[in-house]
């Protein structure tokens, strides 16, 4: 494979985690500091079995995403109804124990060695679908009854639960939902990279996804799509050392964050030009006759 | 990014023997050395707080003011051969000076563009990743050591053995936190802070200027950071992640009972001990599990922390 | 036929007695009003009773139903919705959408069928989204349905969380101070309003209001509450004529 092509398969499946991160920061406002750790399971669950059986890789891809979806229930269940900040703290903490976990599980896992020799089942071409199909299943979720009550819940929770919206379980809905696509992505990332290793997935990989949201508009799923493709370009694109490229990507983030506070996209969307054309085209005359 | 590893380090910080037949001795020597450490945990927490108390975020660059100074505090000490004290007197000014350049770039549009908190988060973490960067550059990423400031390691107090360093911790801390607590709860300046950190909008109109006083914020806040950060440099020995001990403040301070300053003060002693205590009996490499499990069954059983008291949303 | 029966309520936040002791029946239909001073525990009486705050003690029956300590998604689904006294609206949905979350909680699609967009999904979004433009409508705000409430003036604000709240067909609705920030003009269209609201839907409203000469052309009933306690109840001429009222509405200073 191309240098190129490597690149671009890595940037494809951090999109896939930074879908995730807008689901659960962009949409709902749950805190997640811990979110890298799903990654981590779903690209150790991946590695396990991978190196061990010649199973499909839809099998291992569908085996990570459960894993990360009953890890999510399991560390959503107890703190989801506490407030935001400890949200942050319980994530954080699960993300530095998984860590541990994996790093001390030396039979198991490999311990701080990680697992090689993972088949390279995915390339560029799959990466893209798998991709493209979770925009779908994200932009599909934004736009149904679900979304709605994300954002509401966001907004303002005592005023979404008065419209009869059961907070609690919105909010664990979408940290399970997140648990799963984040692991997905780990399994993507240990099938490109034939390696995983527990270091990969600490806090600074999480927080860099937030920033990636933030920079792209945290309202807005094609800003969160379009600065994850910037921040994942730009650096190889300058190729600068990697301190260099980490020290330039946050130079980016402090100058949007301070002039252009809702992000590059702002609350819109790409789709959207087209609904706000569609609605000059019809100009529904119903509509104006309630007010005089 | 570089991953951060805490807990990989840990453990040098702790070298007491055994104290063998005497189990309640032992406890009462892992005691000691949890409170030490436990010291500097509040110290870092308490300058988080601090800033969360009146910004309401989490200010996560204070972990990249702790790393600048303690580097600072390295370069002094050995290219100079400052003492102990000139070097600690030097770093927390720096660390001062720091916060308040931090705070400039990094808050000050966002917060008088009546932002979102969340904006002031970002900004903070990328800063604190900026700052972390800007040591590997100049200093690579290799492990540095202050200089023995001390002829002896270690002092005998009765049957204890306890480190020099980490006796140097536990009363600097507390010093720190004795000043603090007279310039918060005895001085103008501490009043405006405080005033500030119940209700923003009064004590402007109040004829506080909130400028000020969150600048002099921001710099107790890096004073601490600054010796917080040499404290670990000399304790750890030093390197870039040393930023990411910032969460062992952030933990602190939300056991503690968030925006709470002498909650954060307990919320740090009650980690230390209960690190100490956990790397004793599971080892170093598991804590973080435990200390997961520990503090989702804390916040659980006390959401409201140590210190804090249950506040009803006004609706 | 009472719609709500409220026995013995009583609430302590700390050592401040906010609720204390009140019972009070709502008969269905028409409007009832809770009165009172600032500070008097109405919004209180109405966070508990809507299941913001749990109760220190008492019950509260709505509908034939033990509500107490239910949460409060639970007692909205039951058919009990609310406005509140400073505009939650969510800032980040247009109106319609504002209109609509109230309809989508109520709406049968799982998951699955947003995921995939079926037509089971596409046909109550669409229903929900009709309804909620009807609710704009008579409100007279079917024009802004695409603006995000934060554009709007204050008035308006107010009458979308009127919309909002009338969305899901509630049995009963309460208003916390509705009128509270409205001009003189405006406060009238609002009763007007209110008027409209009422004959259209079958329902009953439980109003609080700051000030008397507001409430006592509407109301059927009056309740009078003070320091968290039930101070006089009776029709709009006894609460007037009630001397204990006017006493604890003298110490005040009128906005």
């Amino acid at each position: 494979m191309s240098y190129y092509i490597t690149v671009l398969t890595s940037i494809t499946v951090d999109l896939v985690a930074i879908l995730s991160m807008y689901l659960l920061l962009g949409l709902t406002g749950i805190f997640s500091m811990g979110q890298a750790s799903f990654m981590c399971i779903g690209a150790y669950v991946t590695g396990m079995i991978a190196t061990r059986a010649d199973v499909p890789m839809g099998v291992c891809l569908v085996l990570s995403i459960l894993a990360g979806m009953i890890c999510a229930l399991f560390v959503g269940m107890p703190c989801i109804k506490l407030r935001r900040d400890y949200i942050a703290l319980v994530t954080l903490g699960f993300g530095e124990a998984i860590v541990a976990l994996l790093n001390n599980m030396n039979n198991i896992t490999g311990g701080a060695l990680g697992i090689t020799g993972i088949p390279r089942k995915i390339n560029l071409y799959w990466g893209l679908l798998i991709l493209i199909l979770t925009i779908l299943f994200v932009v599909n979720f934004k736009n149904s009854k679900f979304g709605r009550q994300c954002i509401a819940v966001k907004n303002d929770e005592i005023s979404a639960a008065a419209m009869g919206i059961n907070v609690a379980r919105v909010k664990l809905l979408v940290f399970v939902i997140a648990g799963g696509i984040t692991a997905m992505s780990g399994c993507l990332l240990a099938y490109s990279t034939t390696y995983v290793e527990p270091l990969a997935f600490g806090v600074n990989r999480t927080i860099n996804w937030i920033s990636t949201v933030f920079v792209g508009g945290i309202n807005s799923l094609s800003g969160s799509t379009v600065s994850g493709l910037i921040f994942g370009i730009l650096p190889e694109a300058l190729r600068f050392s990697s301190s260099g490229r980490i020290i330039l990507q946050c130079l980016i983030v402090i100058l949007v964050v301070n002039f252009l506070p809702q992000g590059l996209f702002g609350e819109n969307e790409v789709g959207d030009i087209f609904k706000k054309i569609k609605r000059k085209l019809t100009k529904k005359p119903t509509v104006w006759e309630g007010e005089k | 990014m570089p991953a951060i590893s805490l807990y990989y380090r840990l453990p040098a910080l702790h070298s007491y023997k055994r104290l063998k037949g005497e189990s309640h001795m032992y406890y009462i020597q892992l005691l000691i050395n949890g409170i030490s450490l436990g010291s500097v945990y509040s110290v870092i927490a308490i300058g988080f707080t601090l800033i969360f108390s009146i910004l309401k975020f989490s200010n996560f660059s204070h972990g990249g003011v702790m790393v600048v100074s303690a580097y600072f505090g390295y370069v002094l000490s050995t290219k100079l051969n400052l003492g102990f004290f000139p070097t600690l007197l030097m770093v927390s000014v720096f660390g001062a000076l720091v916060a308040v350049v931090v705070q400039y770039i990094g808050f000050d549009r966002i917060r008088k563009s009546d932002g979102n908190v969340m904006l002031l988060f970002v900004s903070s973490a990328t800063l604190g990743t900026l700052l972390q960067n800007i040591i590997v550059i100049t200093f690579s990423s290799t492990y540095y050591s202050y200089p023995k400031f001390f002829t002896t390691s270690f002092v005998k107090i009765g049957n204890f053995t306890v480190g020099v360093t980490d006796l140097m911790m536990l009363v600097f801390s507390t010093i720190c936190i004795v000043v603090l607590m007279y310039v918060l709860y005895k001085t103008r300046l501490g009043i405006s802070i405080r005033a500030l950190s119940m209700d923003a909008n009064t004590t402007q109109l109040m004829g506080i200027n909130a400028s000020f006083v969150i600048a002099v914020t921001f710099m107790i806040s890096g004073c601490l950071a600054g010796v917080a950060g040499m404290f670990l440099g000399i304790s750890y020995s030093l390197y870039p992640q040393l930023n990411a001990l910032v969460f062992k403040g952030m933990i602190a301070s939300i056991l503690g009972g968030l925006g709470n300053i002498s909650g954060a003060l307990y919320g740090g002693l009650l980690l230390g001990v209960a690190e100490v205590f956990l790397t004793n009996f599971v080892g170093a490499s598991l804590m973080p599990v435990f200390t997961f499990l520990f503090s989702i069954i804390f916040l659980l059983v006390r959401p409201q922390g140590i210190s804090g008291k249950f506040t009803l949303e006004k609706v | 036929m009472n719609i709500v029966e409220v026995k013995n309520l009583s609430l302590n936040f700390g050592g401040v007695k906010a609720v204390q002791n009140v019972s009070l029946t709502i008969e269905k239909g028409g409007v009832t009003s809770i009165i009172g001073p600032n500070g008097a525990g109405k919004t209180t009486f109405f966070n508990i009773i809507s299941g913001v705050y749990k109760p220190t003690s008492g019950t509260v029956i709505f509908d034939g139903q033990d509500i107490t300590g239910l949460e409060q998604h639970e007692i909205s689904l039951l058919g009990m919705s609310r406005t509140f006294q400073n505009i939650r609206l969510f800032g980040q949905l247009d109106v319609l959408r504002n209109v609509q979350t109230a309809l989508d909680s109520r709406a049968r699609y799982n998951l699955f069928d947003a995921i995939i967009g079926s037509p089971k999904k596409r046909k109550f979004d669409k229903q929900n989204a009709e309804k909620s433009m009807e609710c704009l409508e008579l409100v007279g705000l079917a024009k802004y349905a695409y603006e995000k409430p934060g554009s709007l003036p204050y008035g308006m604000q107010r009458k979308v969380e009127l919309a909002r709240a009338l969305a899901s067909d509630p049995k009963l609705l309460l208003l916390d101070e509705p009128a509270a920030g409205l001009n003189l003009t405006e406060t009238e269209e609002f009763i007007e309003l209110l008027h409209r609201v009422q004959e259209k839907f079958d329902l009953t409203i439980l109003l609080i209001e700051h000030r008397l000469q507001v409430v006592h052309s509407l109301s059927k009933k009056i309740y009078v509450l003070n320091f968290g306690e039930l101070l006089a109840e009776g029709t709009s001429e006894e609460i007037q004529a009630n001397e204990e009222v006017i006493k604890a509405y003298m110490g005040e200073d009128d906005e």
